[in-house]
């Protein structure tokens, strides 16, 4: 839609829409923020990669090693992700709102539909051993 | 799920109720919907039907004064509450009430780490403080004291400790390393325990026992008050930690291992809970039943013996720990080793041996106070797994190791389970957690589970063990096996009850202790 607007109201609009997409980006960054804190919160601990994570293990069995955490899924569908916060599945329990709020949830349920995001790689000097 | 209301209102009182919850915390703090917020406050692993379970609502308070408004509210409209405070009480009941149509009291929003104290070794946190949350404070904030966490981190602090949890430090025994409590009591009392009832006591987190009675006891695995902030000890990060296995590879080694354990435990040269955990159990965090045998039954011997040969463990595996300065841990670990030595077959192992294993390396992180959730594992054993832990409570001997590992393993085998089970010996005493992981989506898989644990409870009981903690439906049932002399400790509970909480809106049936209006229904 607004790649049309600029195509045939290019000065008049194009200031407008500029701040439009600026701040949609600007807004979209900040609900990605806010969902990646939200899966690094109260997902990853189960759903991280690696075969110590419940939630991977359990995954790994139906979607292989390799996409198994949540994060390497190719985008899962918000309205999925947000049942199965609010209902569980399997051996995971339902997350209640006082622990993600519907505002966090849509958050997060956008981050893992915008999905894989790929590991993010952390400079060899900046690697903490446990 | 349709919607259902406390017993003794009805729709219009209900929604008067609602609508006076609301005033106190806010609309958004207030949940109803029985399709999008109140399924996550049932239990994700019953063995019953969910509607049992089912709540008809749930409170959210910010702070102490707020809570002392709802318990105001609930005594006026007589309205059940249920306690609960990060509600990951799983394997007991998770969030879910004792009953449908209660009103879940949702601590979780108080989650604020009120202090720590660096110096004398504590913090002092609200009921919504997970291990996780206080974990990364003290990782945050840069300090040295380590946490106790239970297998599963995002479990809580205060109510971990307040349903008598442990943990796998030596400051496992978590109960033990409470110092200080604020409780509402019914009547919306605020009381301060031990020396915190002293204004401006300089000591409320540094002595348990105050002055005259000791209180904060009866605030756990009750329902006589509400507790808003707790004090914890926190362990000073030793100079060494040196975690180590041994393996041994017959059923019937548990004897030895047990008398082996009992001196080291009780004179000290084991510091942390000393965990013994069976075969299944290893194998269950990291691989899957039908990755060994997809026959129906128990698992033969020989295929037994190839999961301990590949995985590299036994029919039974100790996980213990070495704490404190290298040349104190060299002269224990000799003595350990020399004792466990003399058992044929045992094999040793450190970090080195079996570093990046995914059984160790979550032992090694609990025996530091390091929280994570690998131990939910064992429910991906079987498909749709899901579990209720039937924990009886036994002395540290070898004699009695073997006749609770029997009594449980010929009647889960016969009931078609797997025996997954760990025992966890604390100062005097020997935790046995049998794991019973059942297929959830399966009715009579259900059903069977529950029945088996049933008939748990009712042997144990007749072979002189009881349970130290259980899940929502079988309170009563337990309850009732702790009779001795005409069940007066049980009466004494229900006369506590009676006089701290008279309208009996504190989550009743916890723990068998019912209020008297619905003792009398009952009668």
């Amino acid at each position: 839609m607004i790649k049309v607007i600029v195509k045939h109201h290019q000065f008049h609009y194009l200031p407008t829409v500029l701040l439009i997409s600026c701040l949609t980006l600007s807004f979209n960054k900040a609900s990605a923020d806010e969902g990646e804190k939200i899966f690094r919160q109260y997902c990853a601990t189960c759903h991280a990669r690696g075969m110590e994570h419940p939630g991977t293990m359990n995954l790994a069995k139906k979607f292989g090693k390799e996409t198994a955490a949540l994060e390497d899924r190719n985008g899962l569908p918000a309205d999925y992700v947000r049942y199965l916060v609010r209902n569980g599945r399997g051996l995971m329990p339902a997350f209640r709102p006082t622990e993600i709020n519907k505002k966090e949830l849509d958050a997060l349920a956008s981050y893992l539909a915008n999905g894989p995001h790929p590991a993010k790689q952390i400079p060899t000097d900046k690697k903490v051993s446990e | 799920m349709n919607p259902v209301i406390p017993s003794g209102l009805n729709k219009t009182t209900f929604a008067a109720l609602i609508s006076d919850l609301k005033k106190i915390v806010g609309n958004d703090y207030v949940f109803t919907d029985p399709e999008w917020e109140l399924p996550a406050y049932n239990d994700a692993y019953l063995t019953t039907p969910p509607e049992l379970h089912q709540p008809s609502a749930a409170v959210t308070p910010a702070n102490t004064e707020q809570v002392q408004s709802i318990l105001k509210l609930a005594r006026q409209y007589k309205a059940p509450l249920w306690t609960i405070s990060t509600g990951k009480n799983f394997a007991y009941g998770g969030p879910a009430p004792r009953k449908a149509g209660y009103i879940v009291l949702d601590m979780k929003r108080m989650n604020r780490i009120l202090e720590v104290n660096e110096k004398h070794g504590y913090a002092v946190v609200e009921p919504g403080v997970s291990y996780f949350d206080l974990y990364n404070h003290l990782q945050k904030i840069g300090s040295k004291l380590w946490i106790d966490c239970a297998a599963p981190g995002w479990g809580g602090v205060m109510p971990n400790t307040l349903e008598h949890g442990v943990g796998y430090t030596p400051y496992g025994d978590h109960l033990l390393m409470q110092c200080g409590m604020e409780v509402v009591l019914a009547d919306g009392t605020v009381v301060q325990t031990g020396m915190g009832a002293l204004p401006d006591s300089q000591t409320t987190n540094l002595y348990k026992y105050g002055f005259g009675p000791s209180m904060d006891g009866l605030f756990t695995q009750s329902n006589f008050g509400v507790v808003t902030k707790m004090g914890v000890w926190l362990m000073p990060e030793p100079p060494g930690y040196r975690p180590y296995m041994v393996t041994f590879p017959k059923e019937e080694d548990l004897y030895e291992i047990t008398e082996i354990v009992r001196p080291l435990k009780v004179n000290m040269l084991i510091p942390a809970v000393a965990v013994t955990a069976g075969l299944i159990w290893e194998a269950s965090v990291q691989t899957t039943r039908h990755n060994w045998y997809t026959g129906k039954g128990p698992i033969p011997g020989s295929i037994r013996k190839k999961m301990a040969k590949q995985l590299g463990i036994g029919e039974w595996n100790f996980y213990g720990a070495l704490y404190g300065p290298p040349p104190m841990m060299d002269n224990n670990w000799e003595v350990i080793h020399d004792s466990f030595s003399t058992i044929p077959g045992a094999r040793f192992y450190f970090d080195e041996d079996r570093k990046g294993e995914v059984a160790w390396e979550y032992r090694k992180k609990l025996g530091m106070g390091v929280p994570n959730m690998t131990e939910y594992s064992v429910m991906n054993w079987i498909p749709n797994g899901a579990h209720i832990d039937f924990s009886p409570i036994s002395p540290v001997t070898g004699k009695d190791a073997m006749k609770q590992y029997h009594l449980i393993e010929e009647r889960c085998t016969k009931a078609g389970f797997d025996y997954c089970g760990e025992f966890a010996v604390g100062w005097r005493d020997m935790h046995h957690i049998f794991c019973l992981t059942f297929d959830r989506h399966n009715p009579e898989n259900k059903a069977k589970a529950n029945r088996l644990f049933a008939e748990l409870i009712d042997a144990a009981a007749a072979a002189g063990y009881g349970e130290y903690r259980t899940h929502l439906d079988f309170m009563d049932q337990i309850a009732a096996t702790y009779n001795w002399n005409n069940n007066a400790l049980w009466k004494q509970h229900e006369k506590i009850k009676d006089v701290f909480d008279p309208d009996g809106i504190l989550s009743p049936g916890k723990m068998g202790i019912w209020p008297k209006s619905i003792r009398e229904k009952n009668e």
